[in-house]
């Protein structure tokens, strides 16, 4: 590996198979990390197994070895429990799904072969094909009991990976819609991104398609792919079009890719493109910033800017708190504040590429009275789903001078854009 | 201006410990709203090199805790130590912080003992009767020197009093009283006068003491035989307890007047 510090991970937690790989400053682009050393073998099993004798746990090939072992326990459901959440009996003790991807990620992890992964790394992107509530607090929870701070992991499904593959290649490749084709074992599936530019800032959006059955024959498999390809591509003008997936052959298909490539579009394949992807991802967040000025939008992120006006030095200044095109999962903030002359909180809401803004005032009752700037407040929003923001603020006091009452105020706010009249 | 402040600045996980009113500060807001409400508190006890590691180690403020060690160690002016702190977070607004700086020029601008008058005041507000008492009788103390006006020197003699009281000490509260009375003899002297005695003598030597001041004073009315039976039946009624009622909890109570106490004289 060239990078040993400040490392911008990417991670696909697949169902059945994992990769890692860092993005490489040098090169300039992301490298997968090897499971053997002097192979080119990149994906490992998703599973775990534990040997209670030696206490030991093993991931990917290892585990496979292991589990098999008299006494080795293999746990082969990683992915589903984490995407659907619950317990497992491992020996002798009950594991949340948010313990055993603890173990995965950090037993994993080893591959990158650095001596203290919290020290080294700087971002890690986990993507996954499609995403749940329990999948993204599972791996919140085991992220930051492995140690990592709430900003150095975040996690996405496939179709956000593929944006930001898409957005960090050059820009010939995205000037229109790009459509990805995508071959696990037996089916295709399509996923098509566009981007809105009427919008301010511009939405990029990705649609998947309803996936086919790969057949046998290589001719059959030609046709199956030129007919797919052309329901999905009826109704946008592309510049680009990518293949990935592991049952993609470029001998056979061919035929296909050449009759693709008469309509002047451009064909790429990639190995791992949404582990790439998540690796990209990791970067543009982390270091790069070229993507500000244009938001990915999906059902899961928030359309709602809420900010307060506040008092910073002499100025009062809008203060963003929660900002649409988030993902409402990762939608949350905190702060502290000085109430002034105020016995309520007031927040602002503007809906994206939208002028018009709306308040939302939230009342603290009961709020213990003591002289002015003596009660400070801490404030956090989360996200519940894109529709609702949950606020919680609660009375810190003032030092030893105004205890606090600890008491909480709660209220929710719609995210939902107001009924046009 | 009205609105909501935001903390920028951490808050500290050890402390600073204010000991001129005892208590222990987290943030540079909580240090703010103090020198801004205790001006007269603002003295070595808190201008020293504790306070400016204090605001670089536990707020993480190095610059700010540069300015003030500088304006130490050139033995600047109150608010040139002071003024840095306000304006690192805008803790109060343009007009504010300069009717402050204003407050704090005029204050050391004032006589010696005036400040220290005032700063007895405000260690009374505070609760710490004990330090109060020192800046009183330091007052006190120098009056034959510097030949006071006796309006002050009633009034420091009086505020003395009543810290000597607070702390039980009601023979000391009550020869503060006579004094603040046979200086400048007020109705507001008189009375605390009057209850003193009640409290402090027996109820056959009351008369008498209280003839003994009547004695100095034939020329003022004060204290009258009204202002005596009025006194008679506030002690009367505190003595009977009629308004008074038992504390659910005697035993938090009790801890409460202890640790205002052991507050009041540390």
């Amino acid at each position: 590996m060239n990078e040993v510090r400040e490392l911008l991970i990417g991670f696909e937690f697949g169902r059945e198979t994992s990769t890692i790989c860092y993005y490489d400053r040098k090169s300039e682009e992301p490298v997968c990390v090897t499971t053997k050393v002097g192979t080119n073998l990149f994906d490992f099993p998703s599973i775990l197994a534990y040997v209670p004798s030696k206490n030991e746990w093993h991931f990917g090939l290892e585990a496979e070895y292991f589990g098999k072992l008299p006494g080795g326990i293999m746990v082969s459901s990683v992915y589903d429990l984490a995407f659907h959440g619950g317990s497992i009996r491992v020996a002798d003790r009950e594991m949340e799904s948010s313990d055993l991807l603890r173990v995965f990620f950090l037993e994993s992890l080893k591959l990158l072969g650095v001596r203290n992964i919290v020290q080294s790394i700087a971002k890690i992107v986990v993507t996954t094909p499609e995403i749940s509530p329990e999948l993204v607090f599972g791996v919140r929870r085991a992220m930051s009991s492995i140690g990592l701070m709430a900003g150095q992991y975040s996690i996405q499904d496939h179709r956000e990976s593929f944006y930001y593959y898409t957005y960090s290649q050059r820009p010939d490749l995205w000037t229109r819609s790009v459509v990805l084709f995508d071959f696990r074992k037996k089916s295709l599936s399509a996923y098509v991104l566009s981007e809105k530019k009427e919008m301010n800032p511009p939405e990029a959006v990705v649609r998947t398609a309803g996936s086919v059955r790969i057949p046998e024959g290589d001719e059959e498999k030609n046709r199956t792919l030129l007919d797919y390809a052309a329901s999905v591509m009826k109704d946008n003008a592309f510049s680009g079009v990518l293949m990935t997936g592991d049952s993609f052959d470029p001998d056979v298909m061919r035929p296909a890719c050449d009759d693709l490539s008469r309509e002047r579009n451009r064909i790429y394949f990639e190995d791992d493109l949404f582990v790439k992807g998540a690796c990209y991802a990791s970067y543009e967040q982390a270091e790069r910033h070229a993507f500000r000025g244009r938001v990915y939008m999906s059902e899961s992120r928030v359309r709602m800017n809420i900010g307060m006006d506040m008092i910073i030095g002499v100025n009062t200044v809008p203060v963003p708190l929660i900002r649409a095109g988030s993902s409402w999962f990762e939608a949350s903030e905190s702060c502290e504040f000085i109430l002034d002359d105020r016995d309520f909180l007031v927040f602002t809401l503007q809906e994206m590429g939208s002028a018009k803004r709306r308040n939302y005032r939230m009342d603290l009752p009961d709020l213990p009275k003591r002289p002015n700037r003596t009660t400070r407040i801490r404030l956090t929003l989360e996200c519940l789903s894109p529709e609702v923001c949950e606020i919680r603020a609660e009375d810190l006091g003032f030092g030893d001078f105004y205890p606090g009452s600890h008491r909480i105020w709660k209220g929710s706010v719609s995210l939902l854009p107001e009924a046009a009249d | 201006m009205a609105g909501y402040r935001l903390c920028r600045v951490r808050t500290a996980e050890i402390p600073f410990f204010i000991e001129s009113i005892s208590t222990n500060i987290y943030t540079i807001e909580e240090l703010c709203w103090f020198l801004h409400n205790n001006i007269p508190l603002v003295d070595a006890s808190i201008m020293n090199r504790d306070l400016t590691r204090w605001v670089a180690q536990g707020l993480g403020l190095t610059k700010l805790s540069v300015t003030m060690e500088q304006a130490i160690a050139r033995q600047a002016d109150i608010s040139d130590f002071v003024m840095p702190v306000f304006r690192e977070i805008g803790y109060l607004s343009g007009t504010e912080l300069a009717s402050f700086a204003k407050s704090l020029s005029e204050f050391s601008r004032l006589p010696l003992h005036l400040r220290l008058k005032m700063k007895g005041d405000a260690l009374v507000r505070g609760g710490k009767h004990q330090a109060a008492i020192r800046a009183y009788r330091k007052v006190i103390r120098d009056a034959g020197e510097y030949n006071f006006r006796p309006e002050f020197l009633s009034g420091v003699w009086y505020n003395c009093g009543v810290a000597e009281m607070k702390l039980l000490l009601y023979d000391e509260g009550l020869r503060s009283f006579i004094r603040a009375y046979d200086l400048h003899p007020t109705k507001l002297h008189a009375r605390a006068c009057m209850r003193a005695l009640a409290v402090t003598k027996p109820k056959g030597k009351f008369p008498e003491a209280l003839q003994e001041i009547r004695a100095r004073h034939t020329e003022d009315m004060l204290l009258s035989d009204e202002l005596k039976e009025e006194t008679l039946e506030v002690i009367g009624i505190a003595e009977r307890g009629a308004d008074t009622s038992v504390p659910e909890d005697l035993t938090k109570c009790v801890q409460s007047f202890m640790r205002d106490y052991r507050n009041a004289t540390g």
